[in-house]
């Protein structure tokens, strides 16, 4: 096979944009973003925009196997992780492995699960391995996980620390589709059903192919690691802030920007890249100063790009 | 082509020329002859690879030049060392010259130059110098850039384009260095003296104006043109141009000389034309002080002034200086307070019975003084006297051979026999050396006089005690031709034009030192204080635009060239969009797609394409890019 990596997962993206999620390629690009560069997504929404939809549709798509948990208070973490069952026949435990076991990991309403599974699924995120009972289980590659969380809804929910909240990569919301796009699909209902019907249009081979394309072949310059340098700073001196941007948070935005000039067709990073993630990408990583809770960190972060100069020569 | 070691030899040549020619006047005929065949002779010889001197001959002859001065040295007096070690100095030079030459030998050339133009600072002042050093220090740097080039290969030639090149980066070095000398010479002490002659003042001949008055002392006087001294000053009537230094008012012997004259009270100054000369003197020996016939201000040295009106400086005159001098011309000095009579009435002990005959007919004739001097002046006009400078009066009494034997004699023969007949007259009467007229450069608008112009007159008081001036010489049958100046001819006009830029190196270098410095930042310092921007000439505010156009360019320039390409062709870029349409926060992708132009968009992957990759843009991608801007 001597097709660029890149060239499947395109038609795959354009796929999905046209013929089954319309008007959602901004959350579709970046759920892609996050998986090449081996990072978990945040989806922060109200429910009945396609949160779902789109993490099935993309499974799907890319012929990944999918695992689903709808969190609430009650949700133990075995019930994510899996646990082990005495067999009679066998006469002795078997592992019965939870959703987490799966490419795909659909948590819905994160916060709605109590912190100790939360924190139980977020070490899993981070780890890629789950440790049960003194065995360790690797997860299988690729894993990401689309949380979901409604940030309307306060009431009996466990809101993510920051410290976890770092742990995503991306954090997105899907928004209303446009009005002519919205109508059709009023008209032409839900998709839920045609979703079973997509076939893999990616190998999992092209997948770890374009992840390692991803990692290696991309081009960071120095001077787009500058400006990354200057923005992340940056938000580290606002007089609004209690805390800017981690250094891993500098990492992920690098890591996703190479992720979006390999689908933009480039073998280096453009600043340009930078400014398209750096909202999606830090936003929630920014603990506001005590004066400011009601901050609206991505208008902070625009009012950044804006003043730092972007480094071309 | 151009052979490199064809330019060192010549430049080697015109390096030893540069620095012969400021020691051509103190050097032996000889030597200077030998040195100004080496300079030609050195580099037809290395072009024929033949030399007039083998290694063992030119050592010898080194050798043997050196021993000769050496000895010279050690024989004479050490005021006049400088001399013999410029001789021995230009020995090496010729030497150098004349011998097969390598790398080193080229760079002793270099060096020999510098240190022979070095020793003629030790002999003077002269506006060559300056010429030359720029000159040497052009030579010398342009040969020591060829230098390094011949020592990696002595045969190599370059082509003419290369060499220019080549020669253009090289002066680079003496422009710099020359702007530097130009601050340094603002700021830096410097000496007024030629630096050897300042530690041992050379005891010059008084050749010209001399101290004493003694016509008669030799058969025949030989006029020097050496230069006495400059006068700034606008162009004044010719009769009236009596510079006046000495005052000789006793006799002894056959001799007149300066007694210091007793206190004669105050006197003031009637009548005459007032004129402000600024004096350039050459340096001299004596303390007197040029000033002009009657100076009732002399400013520009510590001095004081003498009963009789001289002028004397309080230190040595060796070094250079000027002086500023007020002066009202044709003016009478009024004595107020009773003269010394019997003081300026003196005779000298030997008078022939044939001058007392004439005093006492006139005395006999004339009771009034007044008279008795015009008498005297008759008697003088009817002797037929005339003016010369060769086949002199002599002997024992030389104002009576002069008056009524030889009948010739220059202006110490009248002066002194105009004394001595006014004294036995009555009339007080001094003897006052100094010079008369003087060329007036009207290129440079100052007098030019030199110690031929050396001149004594005489002064006598009249009966209500003023002091007049009296040129026994006017008297002459010949006084309008001897005295006059003569019509200058072709060469000395050119001279004139020469010396007019000697006249302005010694105004505004040699002359500046210390005091000036601190003048002129004292002037400048009050002048900004009393800066008033309205009242500044309109010429101000434009030559201040010049500079700060100049100097905003210059800056503009060093930034392009300080900016990297890729800087220059994002500003350039910058500057097509216009500054508000291409802020700073925008990528280039993102100023693409605001101006969608397809240019831009070009720019911006070709650029793109080489920054964030890390690399370098290729000179074919800048002239791509060159040219995409022009699209914008």
């Amino acid at each position: 096979m001597t097709e660029h990596p890149r060239t499947a997962i395109l038609t795959a993206i354009d796929t999905l944009a046209n013929d089954y999620l319309q008007g959602k390629v901004k959350a579709i690009k970046l759920a892609m973003i996050c998986l090449l560069s081996g990072g978990h997504l945040l989806l922060e929404d109200i429910p009945g925009l396609g949160k779902t939809t789109l993490a099935l549709a993309l499974s799907k798509a890319l012929g990944l196997s999918f695992g689903r948990v709808q969190c609430t208070s009650d949700l133990l973490p075995s019930d994510i992780t899996g646990l082990s069952i005495f067999d009679r026949n066998a006469n002795q435990f078997e592992f019965m492995e939870g959703p987490v076991f799966n490419n795909l990991l659909l948590a819905d309403e994160i916060n709605r699960a109590m912190p100790k599974t939360q924190s139980a699924l977020l070490e899993a995120m981070e780890e890629r391995r789950v440790t049960i009972e003194g065995t360790t289980h690797n997860l299988p590659d690729p894993f990401m996980v689309i949380a979901t969380q409604n940030p309307v809804e306060q009431v009996g929910t466990y809101p993510l620390p920051e410290s976890q909240l770092d742990r995503f990569m991306i954090t997105t919301g899907i928004g209303y589709p446009p009005e002519t796009m919205e109508k059709i699909i009023i008209q032409s209902g839900s998709i839920r059903d045609s979703i079973r019907d997509i076939t893999p249009l990616i190998s999992h081979d092209q997948l770890l192919a374009a992840r390692r394309v991803v990692r290696t072949d991309i081009h960071l310059s120095e001077k787009v690691t500058d400006y990354i340098y200057l923005l992340v700073s940056a938000t580290r001196r606002h007089p609004m802030l209690l805390a800017g941007i981690s250094t891993r948070g500098a990492i992920s935005l690098a890591e996703t920007a190479r992720a979006y000039a390999f689908l933009a067709e480039r073998d280096y990073v453009l600043p340009e890249d930078i400014k398209a993630l750096f909202l999606p990408v830090c936003a929630h990583r920014l603990i506001p100063g005590a004066d400011h809770e009601t901050l609206d960190c991505k208008e902070l972060l625009r009012s950044l790009l804006d003043e730092t100069p972007v480094p071309l020569a | 082509m151009v052979r490199i070691d064809t330019l060192l030899s010549l430049l080697a040549s015109g390096i030893a020329l540069f620095g012969l020619l400021p020691v051509i006047p103190y050097l032996d005929r000889p030597l200077l002859l030998l040195g100004l065949a080496a300079v030609v002779i050195g580099p037809w010889s290395d072009r024929r690879g033949r030399h007039l001197l083998g290694r063992l001959p030119a050592t010898l002859f080194a050798i043997a030049g050196l021993s000769f001065y050496a000895l010279q040295a050690l024989q004479i007096t050490r005021d006049e060392i400088a001399t013999p070690v410029v001789h021995a100095l230009v020995v090496l030079l010729i030497v150098r010259l004349l011998s097969p030459k390598e790398s080193r030998d080229y760079l002793q050339i270099f060096v020999l130059g510098l240190f022979v133009l070095a020793g003629s600072s030790l002999l003077n002042l002269s506006i060559v110098f300056i010429i030359d050093l720029v000159l040497l220090i052009f030579a010398v740097t342009i040969g020591l850039v060829l230098l390094t080039v011949y020592v990696t290969d002595p045969a190599l030639a370059l082509p003419r384009q290369e060499l220019f090149k080549t020669l253009r980066v090289a002066l680079i070095l003496p422009v710099v260095s020359l702007l530097l000398m130009l601050i340094f010479f603002t700021i830096l002490p410097r000496t007024r003296h030629p630096l050897w002659n300042f530690l041992n003042p050379a005891a010059q001949a008084t050749a010209g104006l001399s101290e004493v008055v003694q016509p008669g002392a030799f058969a025949r006087m030989s006029s020097v043109t050496r230069l006495a001294f400059r006068a700034e000053t606008g162009s004044l009537p010719p009769e009236e141009l009596y510079w006046r230094v000495l005052v000789l008012n006793q006799p002894q012997g056959n001799r007149w000389h300066r007694v210091d004259p007793p206190d004669t009270g105050s006197s003031r100054l009637e009548g005459g034309q007032l004129v402000q000369v600024t004096l350039y003197p050459e340096p001299r020996q004596d303390r007197s002080l040029i000033s002009l016939d009657r100076t009732m201000q002399l400013s520009g040295i510590r001095h004081r002034q003498t009963a009789d009106h001289m002028f004397m400086a309080r230190s040595a005159l060796t070094h250079r200086y000027s002086i500023e001098v007020t002066a009202r011309l044709g003016a009478a000095l009024h004595q107020l307070d009773p003269v010394s009579r019997s003081f300026y009435l003196t005779l000298p002990d030997q008078i022939s019975p044939r001058v007392r005959a004439v005093a006492a007919q006139i005395v006999a004739q004339h009771p009034d003084l007044d008279t008795r001097r015009r008498a005297l002046a008759d008697f003088f006009r009817n002797q037929d006297l005339a003016y010369a400078e060769t086949d002199l009066a002599g002997g024992d009494d030389p104002v009576d051979d002069f008056l009524f034997d030889k009948q010739r004699g220059y202006c110490e023969f009248f002066a002194s026999s105009y004394v001595t007949l006014a004294r036995l007259a009555g009339i007080p009467a001094r003897l006052v050396g100094g010079y008369l007229g003087g060329e007036y450069n009207a290129l440079g608008g100052y007098y030019l006089v030199s110690e031929d112009k050396a001149h004594v007159w005489v002064e006598v008081l009249t009966a209500n005690n003023r002091w007049v001036r009296v040129d026994p010489s006017l008297w002459a049958n010949n006084a309008s031709t001897a005295l006059a100046n003569p019509q200058p001819t072709t060469w000395q006009q050119l001279q004139r034009v020469a010396d007019t830029f000697n006249y302005y190196w010694i105004q505004s270098v040699v002359i500046f030192d210390l005091q000036r410095q601190i003048r002129i930042f004292h002037s400048a310092g009050n002048q900004l204080r009393d800066l008033n921007p309205r009242k500044l000439p309109p010429v101000f505010w434009v030559v201040l635009a010049g500079a700060g156009l100049l100097g905003g360019s210059l800056w503009a320039v060093s930034r392009r060239t300080r900016l990297s390409p890729e800087a220059r062709l994002i500003a350039q870029l910058r500057r097509r969009l216009g500054p508000d349409a291409a802020p700073e926060h925008l990528g280039l992708n993102e100023l693409a797609e605001q101006t969608n132009s397809a240019a831009v968009r070009r720019f911006a992957q070709i650029y793109q394409g080489a920054i964030f990759r890390d690399r370098r843009l290729t000179p074919d991608e800048i002239a791509q890019l060159k040219a995409l801007l022009k699209e914008i």
